[in-house]
């Protein structure tokens, strides 16, 4: 019954999300393409400026990519659970747990596809460009300069702790809307303004909670290794080697691992929360009027 | 062991926020095998009885039990339930809407929706935006009587749609449920339905007025349902 759910749940967001990164994808590639020719055939102002609104297109189709996909995915949420069309939905013989799992899961799913279409659609377009390749390389020997320096640990570290922290990250964004509607659709009247409402006041209450939390530990890591913050912000950096050393001894006497854990802990918790939310307000608070 | 009520409430309370009070304390046990009025005015408690059944809503005291079960994965797949909204996801076709019961319930069988559908002559491939609001009821109404269910649980399935249409909504219901199974129909257009039912519900500002057999209350009271509808609620 869950592998339906999934099987249901990934068609009806690829019905409304392929089309959005299509386009996308299609504008880098006509965006390559006038590149090419105006590099090779034609050069005139009319034809420079065709490329100079084809371009702004572009933009706007990359922007729109992650904004419509994560509207999409708080609308699905909203329609296919708490409006007329959850008449059915949850009337089908699923637990509400299975129901937010797969919604959860289907929707990372399909952010993480937006933002590897995003990063192809710019590396497509721009890749017509020499000054955009001798960039890519240059960065490249930049951060492979810096991995020697820091050592292969740290930058295996480094990488997990950056993609834990996203993936909960996106985890807890996708929850956070899910909590919200459930709180919204227990008034019994302006349902979707009341989601908003919960959205905002939830947001308050996370900032404030990240803000003590944040406080806290500056104040013991800056207690505890105050001699060596000092040392370092010494330090002369002249050289890009100096600037490596001195990242890696920041690294070391700050705390930045301290607080990068903090952080996937306060995502991870929350995300958590808003779960435990939605999970218990659709198994027992139900309101579909 | 089987229950002896296929649905019964027990001081089954639901009150709104605002003070309203929906259902009052109503006790009831309906029986397997009966085809069921569910009948009173607008407003009398009829659709939130049919919610608390489903687990769309839940109740404030009380409890409502399906085949001796509360409301959940177990008692769902039991009940086929008629909403009275447009509760099928517009984008679907007709088609893709009968794969989407297929898949989440075991006893929905298709072949006979098909045949339905074909006899009505709606095509599969018809988007269900596309579909009339009359053909969209009876999609509705083809897709929640093709499952074998054991409790039928019909909100106004016969509201709003022409006299033919009506006709055709209640062959469909008695020719179509499973054997010994239950059907509630909740309605306030009687003289409709009167001709189809075993027993009789009637609901008054939440409590339970009177539940009996349809024969038993031409017999003793020498009256229709219709006609006892209009006195019990005279204004």
């Amino acid at each position: 019954m869950v592998k339906k759910l999934y099987k249901h749940e990934l068609s009806a967001l690829a019905r409304m999300l392929v089309p959005v990164n299509l386009i996308c994808l299609a504008l880098s590639l006509v965006l390559r393409l006038t590149y090419f020719i105006q590099d090779k055939f034609i050069d005139n102002s009319v034809f420079e400026m065709f490329s100079v609104l084809l371009l702004m297109f572009f933009v706007i189709s990359i922007i729109a990519v992650f904004f419509v996909s994560y509207a999409m995915i708080i609308v699905r949420f909203y329609k296919h659970l708490l409006s007329s069309e959850g008449y059915l939905s949850m009337t089908l013989p699923v637990k509400p747990s299975s129901h937010i799992i797969t919604k959860t899961v289907c929707s990372m799913i399909f952010m993480i596809i937006s933002a590897i279409v995003v990063i192809g659609s710019v590396l497509i377009a721009a890749s017509s460009s020499p000054d955009f390749t001798e960039f890519l390389q240059e960065s490249w020997r930049y951060i492979k300069a810096f991995g020697e320096i820091l050592g292969p640990s740290t930058v295996t570290l480094i990488i997990i702790e950056m993609a834990v922290f996203m993936l909960v990250s996106l985890l807890q964004s996708i929850l956070m809307p899910y909590a919200s509607m459930a709180l919204g659709q227990c008034a019994r009247k302006s349902k979707v303004g009341m989601s908003v409402a919960w959205y905002f006041i939830i947001s308050i209450i996370l900032t404030i909670v990240r803000n003590i939390v944040t406080l806290v530990t500056m104040f013991f890591i800056g207690n505890f290794n105050i001699d060596s913050i000092e040392a370092t912000a010494e330090m002369e950096i002249e050289t890009f080697e100096d600037f490596s050393v001195f990242v890696k001894e920041i690294l070391s006497v700050s705390g930045a691992h301290v607080i990068v854990l903090e952080s996937i802990l306060l995502a991870a918790v929350s995300a958590a929360a808003f779960y435990i939310i939605t999970r218990y307000v659709l198994k027992n608070k139900l309101n579909l009027e | 062991m089987e229950q002896n009520f296929i649905l019964e409430a027990r001081d089954l309370t639901k009150s709104y926020m605002a003070g309203f009070t929906a259902l009052d304390k109503l006790n009831i046990g309906i029986c397997r095998g009966r085809i069921v009025g569910l009948l009173g005015p607008n407003g009398s408690g009829k659709t939130t009885f049919i919610k608390l059944a489903n687990g769309l809503l839940t109740p404030t005291d009380g409890e409502i039990l399906i085949d001796g079960k509360a409301p959940g994965v177990e008692t769902k797949k039991i009940v086929s339930y008629l909403s009275d909204r447009d509760f099928l996801p517009s984008w679907m076709t007709v088609d893709q809407a009968f794969g989407y019961y297929s898949d989440f319930f075991e006893d929905f069988r298709r072949d006979k929706a098909e045949d339905m559908t074909s006899a009505l002559g709606i095509k599969l491939k018809s988007k269900i935006k596309t579909l009339s609001k009359g053909n969209r009821e009876k999609i509705a109404l083809i897709l929640t009587m093709s499952r074998e269910a054991k409790l039928y649980l019909l909100d106004e399935p016969i509201a709003g749609v022409d006299p033919a249409t009506r006709d055709y909504i209640l062959n469909t219901i008695i020719s179509n449920y499973a054997e010994n199974s239950t059907v509630i129909i909740s309605t306030h257009l009687i003289a409709d339905i009167e001709s189809v039912l075993n027993d009789v519900i009637f609901i008054k500002n939440g409590k339970l007025e009177m539940y009996r057999s349809a024969e038993e209350i031409r017999e003793t009271e020498g009256k229709s349902v219709d006609a006892l509808f209009r006195e019990v609620y005279k204004w």
